[in-house]
C-alpha cells in the first residue's frame, strides 16, 4: 500500500481497512502522516482502529507525536482524551520534556493525566518532577503524583510520601501508604512504622495492610503489638500473615511472635471467617508451626466441606500428634478415598493410632 | 437484605483507587469486585451478578462514560445502579455521565464516609457507621 493510499483508507475506509491503513502508516513518520494518525486516535468511533493507531504511534515513538498528542488531553470528548492519555502512556518517555512542560499547565485537569501518564513511563528521570507536584496546590493533582510514585517504585520518593501519613485527609494517607508498600523498601517501611503510633482508628487498617504487602520481616513484631491492642485488626493481619507476611513467619526465630501469629491464625479459622483457600493455607501454616494448642482449630477444620482444607487438617492434626483428632480421624478414614485414607493412616500412626 | 449479600463492581484503572474502595466497603461487609478497564468490566459482568457498579470517568481504552452506556445496553443490566466516581467536575461530564445512564455522580476526592454513605443509599441499604440521630 503507498501512503497516499494508506493516508485516503485510513480516512475513508470500512473498520479493517482503517486498521490495516494505520499500520501502514508506520512506514513513513512525515508531519502529516502523524497529524493524521493523531486525528485518526482522536476521532475514529472503532476502539479496534484507535488501538492500530497507537500500535502505529508506538512503534514511530516521536516526540512530534507527543506534541501532537498533548493538546487532546484537554478534550471535552471523554474518548479523545482517554485515547490520548493510553497512547500517550505508550509513547510519551520519548519527550519527557514535554511531559515536563505539560504537567505546570494552569489547568489541573492536565496536571493529574500528565502525573499518570508520567508515572506509567516507567523512567525514575520523572521522579523528581513528582515530587514537586506532589506539593501542587489541588488535591487531586497531589492525590495523581502521590500515586504515580508509587507506580514507579521510585525509593526517592519515601520522605516526600511520609508527610502524607499523618494528618486528616484519608485520600492522600491512602495513597501515600499504598505508594510506599509498593515502593517496599526498608525505609518505606520504618515509614510507615514510624507513622503507626499516630495512625487514626480508621486508618489502621490501611496501615496494617500496606506494612503487610510489603512483605518485610521487621513488620512482623510490630504487627504483633498493634494486634494485642486492636483485635479488631485480626482478620486484615490474618491474611497478611497467610499472603506477603508467610514467609517472614516461617523464618521467625522470635518464638513469642510466631505464637501470637499462630493463635490468630487459629482465632480465624474457628470464627470461619477465612476464604477456603486461605483458610486451607493457615491450617498448613499451623501444622507446621504450631503445637497442640492450635488443636481446636485444626478440628473444626477436618470436619470443614472443603477436601483441600480437611486433608491440610489430617496433615496438621498427624504433625501436631493431636490425639483429640484420633475418634474424627478413624470415622473419617472409614469413607475417605484412598489417597485421603493413606495420609489419614499415616497421621494415625503418627498419632501412635 | 443485609450488606454482607451485596457485591459492587469498582472499575479503575488505578489499583490503588480500587483498594481504597475495597477499604471503604469491606468494613460494612460490602464484597468488592474489581475491574481495571471497562471491557474487563464487561467480560466479569457476562457470567458474576453483581448489585451495583463504581466506574472511574476517565480510563484508557474504554471510557467510563462508554462503558455506562455498553452496561445499559443489555437489557438484564438496565436497572444496575451506577455511581460515577471521578476527578472530573466540569458540568459537560456530569451530563455526558447522567445521559449515559448513570444514578449518581460523585467527584474525588469525596471523604470515605460520604462515599460509603451513598453506595449503601443506592443498595437501598442503612449505612451503620453513620451516626444516629
Amino acid at each position: 500500500m503507498d501512503r497516499e493510499t494508506a493516508l485516503r483508507e485510513l480516512s475513508q475506509g470500512g473498520s479493517s481497512e482503517r486498521q490495516v491503513a494505520a499500520r501502514e502508516l508506520g512506514r513513513w513518520n512525515d508531519t502529516q502522516v502523524l497529524t493524521a494518525l493523531v486525528d485518526a486516535l482522536a476521532g475514529d468511533r472503532d476502539y479496534q482502529v484507535r488501538e492500530s493507531v497507537a500500535d502505529t504511534l508506538e512503534e514511530i515513538g516521536d516526540s512530534r507525536a507527543v506534541r501532537l498528542m498533548l493538546p487532546l488531553l484537554k478534550s471535552d470528548d471523554p474518548r479523545t482524551r482517554n485515547m490520548a492519555r493510553g497512547a500517550l502512556g505508550r509513547i510519551g518517555a520519548a519527550a519527557p520534556e514535554l511531559l515536563f512542560e505539560a504537567s505546570k499547565d494552569a489547568d489541573p485537569r492536565m496536571r493529574i493525566f500528565v502525573a499518570n501518564i508520567m508515572g506509567g513511563t516507567g523512567d525514575h528521570e520523572m521522579a523528581p518532577r513528582l515530587i514537586e507536584m506532589s506539593r501542587d496546590a489541588d488535591e487531586n493533582v497531589r492525590d495523581a503524583a502521590v500515586v504515580a510514585l508509587g507506580v514507579l517504585g521510585a525509593p526517592e520518593a519515601v520522605g516526600a510520601l511520609s508527610r502524607f501519613l499523618k494528618g486528616n485527609h484519608s485520600w492522600l494517607q491512602f495513597s501515600a501508604l499504598d505508594a510506599l508498600s509498593k515502593i517496599g523498601s526498608s525505609e518505606a517501611a520504618a515509614a510507615v512504622l514510624a507513622a503507626l503510633p499516630g495512625a487514626g482508628p480508621d486508618m489502621l487498617p490501611a496501615f496494617v495492610d500496606a506494612l503487610g504487602r510489603m512483605g518485610a520481616p521487621e513488620c512482623l513484631e510490630p504487627l504483633v503489638r498493634l494486634l494485642a491492642g486492636a483485635p479488631e485488626l485480626r482478620p486484615t493481619a490474618v491474611r497478611l500473615f497467610l499472603g506477603p507476611l508467610l514467609e517472614p513467619l516461617r523464618d521467625c526465630r522470635d518464638p513469642a511472635i510466631v505464637k501470637s501469629v499462630l493463635d490468630a491464625i487459629a482465632q480465624e479459622i474457628l470464627g470461619g471467617k477465612l476464604g477456603e483457600a486461605k483458610a486451607a493455607r493457615g491450617v498448613h501454616t499451623l501444622g507446621l508451626l504450631g503445637g497442640p494448642e492450635n488443636g481446636p482449630a485444626i478440628l473444626k477444620a477436618l470436619e470443614s466441606a472443603d477436601p483441600t482444607m480437611r486433608r491440610e487438617a489430617v496433615i496438621a492434626a498427624g504433625r501436631l500428634k493431636l490425639r483429640g483428632a484420633v475418634p474424627l480421624l478413624q470415622m473419617m478414614e472409614k469413607g475417605a478415598d484412598a489417597t485421603l485414607a493413606l495420609e489419614i493412616r499415616r497421621s494415625l500412626e503418627g498419632i501412635g493410632k | 437484605m443485609s450488606p454482607a449479600a451485596k457485591k459492587v463492581l469498582v472499575v479503575d484503572d488505578s489499583d490503588t483507587v480500587r483498594r481504597m474502595m475495597d477499604f471503604v466497603l469491606r468494613p460494612v461487609g460490602v464484597e468488592v469486585i474489581e475491574a481495571s478497564s471497562g471491557f474487563a468490566a464487561l467480560d466479569l459482568l457476562k457470567n458474576n451478578p453483581v448489585d451495583m457498579a463504581i466506574i472511574d470517568l476517565n480510563m484508557p481504552g474504554m471510557d467510563g462514560i462508554e462503558l455506562i452506556r455498553s452496561i445499559r445496553a443489555a437489557a438484564e443490566r438496565k436497572d444496575l445502579p451506577i455511581l460515577m466516581l471521578t476527578t472530573e467536575s466540569r458540568e459537560g461530564d456530569m451530563k455526558l455521565a447522567y445521559d449515559a445512564g448513570a444514578n449518581m455522580y460523585l467527584i474525588k476526592p469525596s471523604p470515605p464516609p460520604v462515599i460509603r454513605f451513598k453506595v449503601l443509599s443506592l443498595l437501598g441499604l442503612e449505612d451503620p457507621t453513620a451516626p444516629k440521630a
